[in-house]
């Protein structure tokens, strides 16, 4: 069906924009571990829907990968002492959103190996659906690619449907960060076998890992790792192009098939998951270690030392920084994410999230506060647009407030890619409008439910 | 020696090293060996002569014998070459044919001045011994005889030892003369020469060893090395061959295996040879490599020919050698000597490969060289064997942590060493960690990273505790031979120990004579109040996160209550939950909280008797019942915890309770787990109320030791467990000692501190008192203009004051002394910091220690410390140097400090004038220091056993306890007798304390734990004062003795019962300054006898100082048992009393317990009767300087008197007559103002007009 070579043509969708990769400034760095610092802040709201609840109490010495709050709700997951250590709040802490959100404190144990000490829960191929479900979403998994959606809402197929292509997303399409592309180098046998453990739930035909060509060392191991598995796993050789790693994109890009707007993968029989998500799936089930660390790419020209560091979650952003040398003087602006979805953070003294997968420092070379031209109408935003929407037409309705038919023009397909920001030679900021349009769509929409 | 005589022509099972010392009592006069290195030789050699021995560390003995023309060798320790190279050459300049033996020889030396062989098995050790005679006797020149430290760790291996014909031939007698081996010999000597020659010669009178200046000095070296040197290769060949035609054991200087056929070769030296062979074997084997072996034996002359010979036309050879301390280098001198040989070779010259390893060479480290060798291009040079700088897999995120960071320090720094071709399973098992004592988070890791414990316990300790050693890298912290305080705490001794101690309150009297004895604080007393155990159990719960809140209103009444719960309870009763739910009930019952409230008092009264409930508490008189008497709510419950970090299971504390009160239990996971818990418990409850320990330091039925260690300030003065020692003595003594001068010195540093403090603020008052008085007062309306301009508005305070300034009614402020003081108060600030907390967490240390290396193993054994306070560790003859050094050192920063207060006392009442006082402060030494603050000068304490009382040591000692500093000298001496020299014990312990003692400028304080009052005064006397100390303790070396070492307490009290170890005070600072009065004996038994007649309930017996050497292993064959014939036998005292003649008829006996324990007579030996008049007559001379053998001549005695009651009485009537006169003038005084104040009131009276 699809025919690959190791140097090309790879699979790709139309459109789409090519920025500069900057991936050589960490993607040969292995993983580092993150030192332990002194104190930990662990927001209760780390993934998309409610937030835990505490189960610890102040004082309380907690072990490290011990569960410390507990899922509210069905879209809502625990969370785990990064550190042996002891509660000393249970309060209101900055959290990288810019607000101040209900969080636990906890002092990590000087003394302590932070040894974790592997006590695996039920093998994965010993219990149903359900059994599994409940213990990844105990296990505090939730997509690791940046959107922190509960793993296990994911991984729950409902009843009749079934999936038939499995993919793990490991493209990293954006420019800067390389964790993923370190987890699939360093964690190949963890990222098969949680491949695996989803395979036994999922029962796919086929399960392709997904990889932008740009990062060959990891498709060649893990096509000897695949080969060996005995699954049915392709590694997918994918162009290096962006949003490659948007879940439909990825999709059109492997089957030549398009969700539908207002559809989700789902509905076209495919689960995708971030390879990192797949790797914490792995160690929990076989060690019982939930997610209680992740990799951080900590890169950018205003940082000193780029690296991928294996962040306990918590951490505060500052020490990271200065782990990897500090942040220059040069330093405009830092991102949460890559340059192109990543969102700007004013102050560093706020946690690592589970969302975190990079902390970037561009410099004023990077970041020009471009002034915005008027349209003219060159036509490149559609081009870059892998969605096929109109963005010159929809930042014209944003500019007239037009929001009712901002959304009869399919606004809210919009992923917010921001491709048709970056294509636009006039420097008009489209996706910045979208995002503001899209919110205003929703608010009236809650208004009117009300 | 043993076997000496039927040895001779069989093959025995020997060690290598006791293979030569069989060697050398057959063959040499004469030889030397450290001190309990090896057994003095008895009986003579085979050719008839006595055989010299001399216990030294050195070479200057057996260089005696040698240059008087005696056949000699040394036996020295590996480490000891380097040390000794200097007297090695002056010998060999001397021409004399020693031998020494090199024991344990771990890297290699070269000296030039002495041929070296080396050897790879106890037969080859053997061999190359009397060949290296031979050598040396032939070419008179010393040799030096290697013998690998591996090789002594493979144990015994069989020896032929080859028959008295064959030792005469092929030695020869020292006496014989042989034909002079060289022609440079038969110039100087004649055809003929002494075997030995006799240098030193009383017929032809010489000196030897002149110096010469530097042409004559090089004449010599030329010579030496052209008519000397220049012949031992030859002299060796000779040697070997005629060895090998007489024993058919052939020796090379190089020897090879498999080398022939091999393209590549390994070269390795000493007891690996075997492992190589083994794979050279297997890779021959298996991979059908071409690979070989070669083995040096000779190491200087080095063998260059033979060598090259042999790697003539490989491909490659690496050698493996020792690392000798510069691994860094990875180029040791055996490469640089290989690479000479074959530099020579010109096409076929191999490629030379160096290895370093440690330790011994393994199996796998040689295949791993040999297949690195065979790598072609990508091979590596040089690298390190058996040692890693990094790993691919770590034990824990810590370890992880350390691993990267020495990867991202020295990138690639992991190839410098060479992995074995097997790798290294990764454990899928391991041990979990012991989890490190609560205590450990009161440390701080606020200064440098080495200094952090923390970070030594995961970077180290824990690979120690979990038993995975393997796991630990070269990493820089592993450079450092430092650990932090107190990391023994880390330390796990449940492996090696079969019992714990179990506490049973209900027969416990609170006595803490089980904490006195333990020698590793393992057994914490602690005397609790009940309303502190609640709440200490509140904080408990609130760390485990089950805040309790409801009760804290309730806490005091129940403590009230608690007196009567515990009468209720009655005497069976033994742990919390049986006492105080009593209280608990009744209170409630009193209270009437209602339902809901009692509900939750209920539910959180639950939880506190979950984490107090089972502590086991012993109702004492002591601490409950006495003060309850008194006060209701004031009594305390005694308790004991056991740490299982620490506790050896010894079973000292059992032994030591009068009332049984603590049981030896069998180890099992339940019992630790257990004890671990309620130690936990412990160290979360509060400390015993100082106002108890004050009042149990009075009081002298209950003991000033044990009431000092009620507080875990003082008895957590030494750390962990020993590995190596379960009831050490030693730390026990050591033990008490820093627990008491923590009690000496913690109070003054926490008043220094409040002074720190109260100056502190007053310096800042000052300051603010300055700068407000700079505001114009005098003219308040420049102030209210310049508060006027601000408008109302709140104004920053630097603009007002530049408004003020503006006026010119302000004041000039002395900026100057502002800064001046506004600096002391941080530094006072900094300097309370430093002492109350510090970067450690704990405080600053309160004493140094300059302890003796290679005594005692819980002293030294990296990387377990037991000491809280800074200690170097430093060998018996460096050690008053140190503690001088160390204490100038501790003095000059403690004199930063008085220097800062006494600035800042003057400055915060303005009185400090730079003028005057920068200089005088600058000048303050310790002269200059009142006694107050000579008391804040941390004491320096020396550790030391016996051997600091002998030779240059003493001249050391003696100056110290001449100088003015607070130097505490702890000698922890065994009290043992030597029975070839029985007169040394005792008098090389007077004889310091005369010493010192005529010195009148130290303490001296000589004793043991048998009188524990007296231990404790004479310590804290000492200690406290702020000049030197010299303490002489009895420190039993249980293993020496016949007891069991539980019983190392009884055995102190028979040692001071038998004169063995008397007790002995003396204060130099006695009003009149009579050495009598000076001098106390107080705490023997009966001071104005001989010997102690100890009162028994069926018979009396007389101890003497024989049956302290009959506890004694080496006195053992000196006692007989007398089973019949019972004639004269006398009891030792009474034959002591005999005449001459009268003894001959006499034998002297002691009773004593035999093995099965029946009491019986022992004849004892004429040795052990002149030792009990030695100790006798110490005795006496006691008792002369005590005043109590001799008393002060009666006569003077009432002219003394008579001449200070005069004195007195006159001084008594003048003192009267002053005073009345004074009392008159007083009334005088008050009557003449009494009636003036009287009329003025009268006047005043009589004045007022009437309203």
């Amino acid at each position: 069906m699809i025919n690959i070579t190791s140097t090309g043509p790879f699979l790709t969708f139309r459109h789409g924009v090519h920025p500069e990769e900057y991936k050589e400034l960490s993607c040969h760095r292995p993983i580092e571990r993150m030192p332990f610092v002194e104190e930990y802040t662990l927001p209760l709201s780390q993934h998309i829907g409610a937030p835990a609840k505490p189960v610890v109490k102040e004082k309380q010495r907690v072990r490290r990968g011990e569960l410390i709050a507990e899922p509210s709700g069905f879209v809502s997951v625990g969370l785990h002492s990064p550190v042996d250590g002891t509660v000393t709040a249970i309060g209101l802490f900055a959290h990288p959103n810019g607000q101040m959100a209900p969080a636990i404190r906890i002092k990590a144990d000087p003394f302590s190996a932070q040894r974790f000490i592997p006590q695996p829960p039920t093998p994965p191929e010993q219990i149903p659906v359900s059994e599994f479900i409940a213990a990844v979403q105990r296990a505090g998994l939730v997509g690791l690619g940046g959107a922190a959606f509960p793993a296990h809402v994911k991984f729950s197929i409902p009843e009749g449907r079934q999936i038939r292509y499995l993919m793990m997303n490991g493209c990293e399409c954006e420019p800067f960060l390389t964790c993923d592309h370190r987890v699939m180098v360093e964690y190949a046998d963890e990222l098969i076998d949680g491949t695996g453990i989803l395979q036994h739930f999922i029962k796919a035909e086929k399960i392709y890992i997904a990889i932008e060509a740009n990062k060959p060392d990891a498709i060649a191991i893990l096509r000897e790792k695949a080969a060996a598995s005995g699954m049915p796993i392709e590694v997918a050789p994918l162009k290096v192009k962006y949003p490659q790693g948007a879940e439909k994109m990825m999709i059109t890009a492997i089957l030549g098939e398009e969700v539908p707007s207002g559809k989700l993968p789902l509905d076209v029989g495919v689960l995708v998951s971030n390879v990192g998500t797949v790797v914490a799936l792995s160690q929990y089930f076989r060690q019982g270690m939930p997610l209680i660390e992740r990799v951080v790419t900590v890169t950018g020209p205003a940082v000193r030392r780029p690296a991928n560091v294996m962040v306990p979650i918590g951490t505060p952003m500052r020490a990271v920084a200065e782990f990897c040398g500090g942040i220059t003087d040069e330093a405009a602006r830092i991102l949460l994410g890559g340059p192109m979805m990543g969102v700007v953070q004013k102050s560093l003294d706020v946690p690592v999230v589970k969302g975190i997968s990079g902390i970037l420092a561009l410099s004023d070379n990077e970041v020009r506060d471009i002034t915005a031209y008027s349209c003219i109408r060159c036509g490149r935003c559609l081009e870059a647009c892998p969605l096929f929407l109109n963005p010159a037409r929809l930042g014209l309705l944003a500019r007239k407030g037009l929001w009712e038919e901002m959304e009869e023009n399919n606004l809210m397909d919009c992923f917010e890619c921001g491709s048709c920001s970056f294509a636009c030679p006039s420097g008009i900021p489209l996706v910045q409008s979208f995002r503001i349009g899209k919110a205003m769509i929703r608010e009236k929409k809650a208004r009117e439910k009300s | 020696m043993q076997g000496q005589e039927e040895w001779y022509g069989k093959t025995k099972e020997l060690t290598a090293e006791a293979a030569i010392q069989w060697l050398e009592a057959a063959i040499s006069e004469g030889h030397s060996a450290p001190a309990g290195h090896t057994m003095p030789p008895v009986g003579a050699n085979i050719f008839g002569r006595p055989v010299a021995y001399a216990a030294t560390s050195g070479l200057d003995f057996a260089g005696g014998l040698a240059a008087a023309g005696l056949r000699a060798a040394a036996f020295l320790p590996g480490d000891m070459l380097a040390v000794q190279s200097e007297q090695l050459d002056q010998w060999a300049r001397l021409r004399l044919p020693l031998i020494i033996h090199a024991t344990g020889a771990s890297g290699l030396a070269f000296p030039e001045s002495a041929f070296q062989l080396m050897s790879s098995n106890a037969q080859e050790a053997f061999d190359f011994a009397l060949i290296a005679h031979k050598v040396a006797e032939l070419a008179l020149i010393p040799g030096i005889h290697l013998i690998d430290g591996a090789l002594a760790e493979q144990g015994p291996q069989p020896v032929a030892l080859p028959s008295k014909a064959l030792l005469r031939e092929f030695l020869g007698n020292p006496d014989s003369h042989i034909a002079s081996p060289t022609p440079a010999q038969e110039m100087i000597f004649g055809k003929k020469r002494r075997l030995v020659p006799n240098w030193a010669n009383l017929d032809f009178p010489a000196s030897y060893g002149l110096s010469k200046d530097r042409p004559a000095h090089s004449l010599e070296s030329a010579a030496g090395q052209r008519y000397f040197y220049h012949h031992l290769p030859d002299i060796i060949g000779r040697v070997l061959d005629e060895f090998a035609r007489l024993t058919g054991r052939y020796y090379t200087p190089v020897s090879a295996y498999q080398a022939e056929q091999a393209d590549y070769l390994v070269l390795s030296l000493g007891a690996s040879f075997a492992d190589v062979k083994a794979a050279v074997d297997s890779l021959r084997e298996t991979a059908k490599a071409h690979v070989g072996c070669l083995k040096l034996s000779l190491l200087n002359p080095f063998p260059t020919a033979a060598l090259a010979a042999l790697l003539t036309g490989k491909k490659g050879v690496a050698v493996l050698e020792p690392a000798n301390g510069q691994a860094g280098n990875i180029q040791g001198p055996l490469t640089l000597a290989v690479k000479a040989a074959i530099s020579g070779l010109d096409k076929k010259r191999p490629e030379c490969f160096s290895g370093l390893y440690g330790g011994a060479l393994s199996r796998e480290a040689t295949v791993a060289a040999f297949h690195n060798m065979m790598k072609g291009g990508q091979a590596k040079k040089r690298y390190l064997l058996d040692v890693d700088f990094t790993r691919s897999t770590a034990v824990s995120p810590r370890h992880q942590l350390l691993l990267e960071a020495i990867e991202r320090h020295y990138p690639g720094i992991g190839g410098e060493s060479l992995h074995s071709a097997t790798a290294r399973e990764p454990k899928a098992e391991r041990g979990p960690a012991l989890s490190p004592p609560h205590s450990i988070q009161r440390y701080r890791d606020d200064g440098p990273a080495y200094t952090s414990l923390a970070r030594f316990y995961h970077d180290t300790a824990a690979f120690y505790q979990t038993g995975e050693r393997e796991e630990l890298v070269a990493s820089p912290f592993e450079a450092l031979s430092q650990s932090p305080a107190a990391s023994a705490l880390f330390s796990n001794p449940s492996s090696r120990r079969t019992a714990l101690p179990v506490f049973l309150p209900e027969s416990c009297t609170g006595c803490g004579q089980c904490a006195v004895v333990c020698p590793h604080a393992a057994i914490p007393p602690l005397a609790i109040s009940v309303e502190s155990l609640v709440k200490g159990a509140m904080a408990i719960a609130a760390s485990q996160g089950r805040p309790v809140a409801q009760m804290t209103p309730l806490v005091k009444n129940l403590a009230r209550m608690a007196g009567a719960a515990v009468k209720a309870a009655g005497a069976g009763a033994a742990q919390v939950s049986e006492f105080l739910p009593g209280a608990f009930e009744r209170l409630l019952e009193q209270l009437k909280l209602g339902s809901e409230k009692e509900e939750t008092s209920r539910r959180e009264w639950g939880i506190l008797m979950d984490i107090i409930g089972d502590m086991p508490v012993a109702i004492t008189e002591t601490f409950f019942t006495g003060p309850e008497a008194m006060e209701k709510g004031s009594g305390a419950f005694f308790t004991l915890s056991v740490n299982p970090h620490a506790c050896t299971g010894c079973g000292l504390c059992a032994q030591s309770c009068p009332e049984g009160a603590i049981k030896m239990e069998p180890q099992e996971p339940a019992l630790e787990k257990a004890l671990q818990g309620g130690y936990d418990r412990w160290e979360q409850l509060p400390d015993t109320a100082p106002e108890t320990i004050t009042r149990l330091v009075k009081e002298p039925a209950y003991g000033p030791l044990a009431a000092i260690l009620l507080s875990r300030n003082y008895y957590q003065s030494i750390a962990g467990a020993s590995l190596s020692e379960q009831g050490a003595p030693a730390k026990g003594l050591l033990h008490l000692a820093t627990a008491i001068a923590e009690s000496v010195v913690q109070p003054r540093v926490v008043l220094l501190a409040r002074e720190a403090e109260e100056l502190m603020n007053a310096l800042l008052e000052n300051v603010h008192k300055k700068m407000s008085e700079a505001l114009p007062r005098e003219s308040l309306l420049a102030l209210e203009q310049a508060i006027g301009e601000a408008d109302g508005a709140k104004l920053p305070f630097g603009e007002l004051v530049a408004k003020l300034a503006a006026h010119e009614h302000s004041r000039l402020v002395d900026t100057e002394a502002l800064r001046r003081k506004a600096s002391l108060a941080n530094d006072l600030k900094a300097l309370r910091w430093a002492l109350l907390e510090g970067p450690g967490g704990t405080g600053r240390a309160r004493y140094g220690l300059a302890v003796q290396a290679g005594l005692w193993p819980w002293a030294e054994q990296y990387p377990y410390n037991a000491f809280l306070s800074p200690a170097l560790l430093a060998g018996n003859g460096a050690l008053a140097g140190i503690a001088s050094g160390l204490f100038q050192g501790f003095l000059r920063h403690a004199l930063d400090n008085i220097k800062l207060l006494r600035r800042a006392r003057l400055d915060a009442k303005d009185k400090y004038r730079p003028e005057i006082h920068d200089a005088q402060i600058a000048a303050l030494n310790w002269e200059g220091l009142d006694d107050t603050e000579r008391g804040l000068v941390p004491p320096m304490m020396l550790v030391g056993n016996q051997s600091l009382l002998e030779g240059q040591q003493r001249e050391a000692l003696d100056a110290l306890l001449a100088s003015p500093w607070p130097v505490k000298i702890l000698c922890l001496d065994d009290g043992l007798a030597d029975p070839e020299a029985p007169q040394r014990q005792g008098a090389r312990g007077n004889a310091a304390l005369f010493a010192a003692a005529t010195l009148r400028n130290a303490y001296v304080w000589q004793g043991s734990l048998a009188t524990a009052p007296q231990l404790f005064d004479g310590l804290r006397h000492g200690i406290a004062r702020p000049r030197p100390a010299f303490f002489h303790l009895l420190a039993v070396a249980p293993e020496r003795h016949t007891k069991p070492w539980a019983e190392w307490p009884q055995l102190a009290g028979l040692a001071l019962k038998s004169r063995g170890f008397p007790v002995f005070a003396f204060d130099p600072e006695t009003e009149n300054g009579f050495l009598s009065q000076a001098t106390s004996l107080d705490g023997n038994p009966g001071t104005d006898a001989d010997w102690w007649d100890e009162p028994a309930v069926e018979q009396h017996y007389t101890y003497t100082y024989a049956d302290w050497l009959y506890t004694q292993r080496a006195w053992q064959a000196h006692f007989t048992p007398v089973y019949a014939d019972k004639a004269g036998i006398k009891p030792m005292a009474e034959y002591l009393q005999l005449g001459r003649e009268a003894r001959q008829e006499q034998r002297p006996v002691i009773f004593a317990p035999d093995a099965d324990g029946v009491i019986m007579p022992f004849a004892v030996s004429n040795k052990v009767v002149a030792a009990t008049e030695g100790a006798l007559h110490q005795w006496r001379m006691l008792r002369e300087m005590a005043g109590a053998l001799t008393p002060f001549p009666e006569k003077l005695r009432k002219q003394v008197e008579q001449e200070w009651a005069e004195k007195y009485q006159q001084e008594l009537e003048q003192a009267r007559s002053e005073y009345e006169l004074k009392l008159q003038r007083r009334e005088q005084e008050l009557m003449q103002d009494v009636r003036a104040k009287l009329r003025d009131k009268l006047l005043s009276l009589s004045r007022t007009p009437r309203n």
